[in-house]
């Protein structure tokens, strides 16, 4: 089952190392820019925190025509002294691989499930290849919860700039934490921990590798299916995020259409579970926070509500099946703002993405026109957020998004009414 | 007197008696069409009964609204539901059925023949309404996709562009429709190349002369590595 996603030369690998208590994998596609960072700070964090233990490293690569793959083989962390190692250290295996099936990070997950699984892995980590801020330390954060606190499931915590995870601050965050309760502030960070009971959970469900669980569906399904399952959940505070933009060339709405798609897939999958939680609390978290200097983050204002108003002109024939006259007639008045007064009213925004959750369930139309058609309303509502937040402090943002949560917990009730079983 | 009485005889009866023969004759024939006629509408009314129960109990009418085929017939001003449309459609294509075959028990060859023929066209007709509501449907799903595709993609005129491909769409399936239906056919072929290899041609050379930058960048972002395209200005992250 699980070995199926596997090539010959990996199964005999895996054969030769019979065992291993950590694997660390890492997605890629074209990083040749950053992965050598990643796989240095992986390789030492292991070495310098988990000497006594076999570790393994898998990159599990997607095809990549900039020599990714080789760069992984060939990066070696060459001076151990720099980071304080005085114990013998002994090298980290590697296992570098395409992965098989639908192109996107949730298949490359999948092989690295399947590689744990068969070595029969005590915990996982899994690190984006773009981040240019890990270090050492995030094995660490990543992996500690699991070896020595009996945790299932590790979710990141880092500062990030302001207008850095859009779509995790103003949809995926609140909705999740409305509709499961947990107050898990980056449920598709991209670096997580597990155990290997998770890995096993995780595997079972083959079927959802043939959805957009395979593309970037796969950091929300994963974080949904340990709560919903009830593992034991933790976070841990990693320090700064700092990444390269998620492959330029991507289409925003696809992107878009992957994760919220996958949250509502998920809905119909867990009703009994999100339908009995009625407010939210908060997880086990680890690590020391402290302040950090992050890079500035340039936003086309003009563009994005320019989008917005496209969408609100060209798009009424689509939304007006599940959008009421009131909110039409709202996004109608608020696409005449200019630029600078642009404001997307919170109430609004939450009533709109539960509106968009039950036209997907009861399936008023294609599932992905449903999806797609959200685009601009996103942008709308990133661009009042960066109005709002212009002159904000970080401390000022996150209370912003604790009312956002709050008005998503709050307009549950009105989900739940209208949720025909 | 023998001879006379003989002729009044045969000029009175025998027109009665040819009448009672006739009678006799088209007598069973009638009643065998109003029993065809009466066991139609009993039947057609059962079906019709029969298939909106099951209609209801897949909940069609739900699916008609989630591939826009309700909205289709608001549209068009049928208030009725789906449901109800193809009950009643059910009815009437079966006591339209029952009706023929009772007309052919009469026996009559004019009748029979125009029933013939009916029933050799019938099958062109229907398909010809297959295709015309596959068609509708079709270029409904289309349109909308495209609409959502250019509007994310920040092309302006995107309705106007959707609304020209969605006539398109429409126009090739009513020409196929008429083609099934044998109605002119040459001249609806003609018409239709004419129309849409006109309309490719011209939206060819209009993207060729007007859009030859946005195509060039296309290209680039297919075909060359991601380094090598241009960035954007926005650097925001959205995931």
């Amino acid at each position: 089952m699980a070995k199926d996603v596997l090539s010959k030369e990996v199964k005999e690998k895996i054969k030769e190392f019979e065992k291993a208590d950590i694997i660390v994998g890492i997605p890629s596609y074209n990083n040749a820019r950053t992965i050598p960072h990643v796989v240095r700070a992986v390789s030492a964090g292991l070495a310098k925190y988990f000497s006594k233990y076999n570790c393994v490293l898998i990159n599990s690569d997607g095809g990549s025509g900039d020599g990714t793959p080789d760069l992984v083989n060939g990066t070696t962390v060459e001076d151990f002294d720099t980071i304080l190692i005085e114990h013998p250290v002994y090298p980290v295996s590697k296992i570098v691989t395409p992965y098989h099936g639908i192109p996107g990070k949730g298949s490359a997950f999948r092989t690295i499930f399947a590689i744990a699984d068969l070595l029969e892995a005590k915990a996982c980590a899994v690190v984006d290849s773009d981040v240019r801020s890990i270090s050492p330390e995030w094995m660490e954060s990543l992996l500690e919860p699991i070896l020595f606190h009996g945790f299932d499931f590790v979710v990141p915590l880092y500062h990030r700039h302001k207008y850095d995870g859009t779509i995790t601050n103003s949809i995926i965050y609140p909705l999740t934490r409305a509709l499961y309760g947990k107050r898990i502030r980056q449920p598709i960070g991209g670096e997580f921990g597990f155990s290997g009971k998770l890995v096993s959970h995780f595997l079972k469900e083959e079927q959802v590798y043939q959805t957009d669980v395979a593309r970037y569906g796969i950091d929300i399904w994963m974080t949904t299916t340990a709560i919903a399952n009830g593992y034991n959940i933790c976070q841990s505070f990693l320090g700064a995020k700092i990444h390269d933009p998620k492959d330029p060339g991507a289409d925003l709405s696809a992107m878009l259409a992957q994760v919220v798609g996958s949250v509502f897939a998920l809905m119909e999958t867990y009703y009994n579970k999100w339908s009995e939680v009625s407010n939210s609390t908060s997880v086990t978290e680890f690590g020391f926070k402290f302040e950090v200097g992050l890079e500035p983050v340039r936003v086309n204002l003009e563009r994005m509500v320019e989008n917005f108003s496209q969408g609100v002109l060209n798009l009424k024939p689509v939304w007006k099946r599940f959008l009421s006259k009131d909110i039409l007639r709202e996004l109608k008045r608020m696409s005449s703002y200019n630029v600078l007064e642009f404001r997307f009213p919170e109430e609004l925004w939450v009533k709109i993405i539960y509106d968009f959750a039950l036209a997907y369930h009861n399936k008023v139309m294609s599932w992905e026109h449903i999806l797609k058609s959200l685009t601009p309303l996103y942008l709308g509502r990133t661009a009042s957020f960066v109005n709002e937040t212009m002159e904000s402090s970080a401390q000022e943002v996150e209370e912003k998004l604790e009312n956002l949560c709050v008005e998503f917990e709050k307009q549950k009730k009105y989900l739940l009414k209208n949720w025909s079983k | 007197m023998l001879e006379n009485f003989t002729w009044i005889q045969l000029t009175l009866t025998s027109p009665i008696v040819e009448f009672w023969e006739k009678i006799a004759y088209v007598g069973p024939k009638l009643l065998e069409l109003i029993i065809i006629f009466v066991l139609g509408f009993l039947i057609g009314w059962l079906l019709k009964a029969f298939v909106k129960a099951i209609l209801t109990a897949v909940r069609f009418d739900r699916f008609c609204y989630r591939i826009g085929f309700s909205t289709a017939l608001q549209r068009a001003s049928i208030m009725s539901s789906p449901t109800e449309i193809i009950g009643l459609l059910t009815y009437w294509v079966v006591v339209f059925l029952f009706i023929l075959t009772g007309f052919s028990a009469l026996k009559v060859t004019a009748v029979d023949q125009m029933i013939a023929s009916l029933f050799s066209y019938l099958p062109h007709f229907l398909l010809a309404v297959l295709v015309f509501i596959f068609g509708y449907l079709l270029a409904q799903f289309l349109s909308r996709a495209l609409l959502i595709a250019l509007v994310n993609a920040e092309i302006k005129y995107a309705r106007f562009i959707t609304g020209g491909v969605q006539i398109l769409i429409i126009f090739l399936f009513i020409a196929m429709g008429i083609e099934q239906l044998g109605i002119a056919r040459g001249v609806v072929v003609a018409t239709f190349s004419i129309f849409f290899g006109g309309v490719v041609l011209a939206m060819a050379i209009a993207f060729g002369l007007g859009g030859k930058d946005l195509a060039k960048d296309i290209l680039e972002k297919r075909i060359k590595p991601p380094s090598e395209t241009k960035s954007k200005s926005d650097e925001i992250s959205h995931l």
